[in-house]
């Protein structure tokens, strides 16, 4: 019921509850409506802003607007609107994305995340990929000669304030392990730009998520849910009010690799929840979950739903005080789940 | 705080006023439809009726004349939900004896302030 327009562009979204903001962005198949039952479980503890993405819901539906980037640039619009500092970010699948990239990219302003059936694809090369913190680890704290191309996270030009973020990573890291190049006492070193050594792989782009929606979003939702449940028709709505030029657009450039060194980058709490049933995008294999987790048991934390798919939020009772949980504990690794996937020691 | 009945054929957008005026600490009986608004006003007993104007059976001014001719809730104040621009509903609502109109969109912040501002002039305490 609530409007905003940017350039004139419309944009929906509804503002509900009382403390900590937290927008929630929906997925592929969904708008504002996907947070309904999460609301009333989240309002007495925070303020909520579920937006209709660009060409979703009951925003305006321009294809121009569609690519990832805009996404990204209208929660940054957004929030600047609303006066928002920071705020925890929800998303679901595609809202998923744009929350990690803009998280990424504003890490101040987006202090934790819930990311719902995100887009976590094992793209083949795990065993051998480089973690980009590693990559770091092993570079000089000095600008290194721009050579190549950065091949490490989705967005492909890292922001001022990632930059500065990896470094002072990087350099804590060598305080405390003690190994590298000892670390400057002072003063910090300055954000540099991020090359990749000219030995480190080029990995193939691998996007499942195009080839997913090629065939519109029908079946897509039939993978949801069987027609006749309630869901089925109400999650129907939404594709009709979607665009689906809005989703093409939105995957058009993903890379699965890139998107889970995206995750990794992420230096806020993290928790990801996904239905073990999902047969939209399939739940983390073991050694995708191995990758997001390495050496980041106390930021990152994956938990599985059993007999759950795509859409916990409407299909699991638990889903609302989890994420409640999610959003409030001081320390998500603590978060008590029967279900909580656990690290594997090697 | 008061009793409210609210009728609006959309379900996520009733959903959505439910929850908010539920927040607002208001007691509140939901319809899907002028005609059901008709039937559940008796047992509701409303402070205050809050409904869209077009609705499906029922239209919000058809429930809003058989509603004002009951005898408890002749005085009972009644908004209308309008899209923006619809002057002529505008019109047609005040002939069916409607006391006040919120114009869509609006925000869940926005109408809670207007109830209470109308809950307020009819002496609803709390309101």
């Amino acid at each position: 019921m609530t409007a905003i327009t940017f350039d004139g562009d419309l944009v929906h979204y509804e503002a509900v509850g009382r403390g900590r903001p937290v927008i929630l962005l929906h997925g592929m198949l969904g708008s504002w409506r996907t947070w309904m039952t999460t609301f009333t479980t989240l309002m007495p503890s925070f303020r909520l802003y579920a937006i209709d993405m660009y060409g979703f819901g009951d925003s305006t539906k321009k294809p121009d607007k569609y690519t990832l980037e805009h996404q990204i640039a209208l929660v940054e619009d957004f929030m600047r609107e609303m006066g928002l500092a920071k705020a925890a970010f929800v998303g679901h699948d595609l809202g998923a994305i744009v929350a990690a990239e803009y998280a990424r990219r504003y890490p101040d302003r987006a202090p934790r995340l819930v990311l719902i059936s995100a887009p976590l694809f094992d793209p083949g090369d795990l065993e051998h990929r480089v973690p980009a913190r590693r990559v770091l680890e092993a570079r000089p704290a000095v600008p290194a000669p721009a050579s190549s191309d950065f091949n490490a996270p989705t967005v492909m030009s890292p922001s001022s304030s990632m930059r500065k973020m990896l470094a002072e990573a990087m350099v804590q890291r060598q305080k405390v392990s003690g190994t590298g190049a000892p670390a400057p006492a002072a003063p910090a070193p300055k954000p540099v730009p991020i090359e990749i050594p000219a030995s480190r792989p080029v990995y193939p782009t691998i996007n499942p998520l195009k080839e997913l929606v090629a065939g519109g979003l029908e079946p897509l939702l039939a993978r949801c849910f069987r027609r006749g449940e309630p869901d089925f028709e109400k999650v129907g709505l939404e594709v009709a009010r979607c665009d689906p030029a809005a989703v093409t657009g939105m995957v058009a450039n993903f890379d699965a690799g890139s998107m889970l060194d995206t995750f990794r980058l992420l230096p806020m709490p993290t928790v990801f929840i996904h239905g073990t049933e999902d047969s939209v995008i399939p739940p983390p294999n073991e050694s995708t979950l191995q990758y997001l987790t390495a050496d980041k048991e106390q930021l990152v934390l994956p938990l599985l739903l059993p007999n759950v798919r795509h859409f916990p939020m409407m299909e699991d009772v638990r889903f609302s005080n989890l994420v409640k949980d999610c959003l409030e504990a001081p320390d998500i690794s603590k978060i008590a789940v029967k279900e909580r996937w656990v690290r594997r020691t090697r | 705080m008061a009793r409210i009945l609210v009728a609006e054929d959309e379900r996520d957008i009733r959903e959505l006023i439910n929850f908010t005026l539920m927040f607002a600490g208001h007691t509140v009986t939901l319809a899907a439809n002028g005609e059901e608004a008709v039937q559940k006003v008796t047992e509701a007993n409303p402070h205050l009726i809050m409904m869209d104007v077009r609705m499906p059976k029922m239209t919000g001014y058809e429930a809003c004349k058989a509603i004002r001719a009951m005898e408890p809730f002749k005085e009972v104040p009644v908004v209308f939900l309008t899209a923006k621009g619809q002057d002529e509903e505008v019109d047609m609502g005040r002939d069916a004896g409607a006391t006040a109109y919120i114009l869509k969109p609006f925000s869940p912040d926005d109408l809670t302030r207007r109830l209470a501002e109308l809950l307020k002039e009819a002496g609803v305490e709390g309101g």
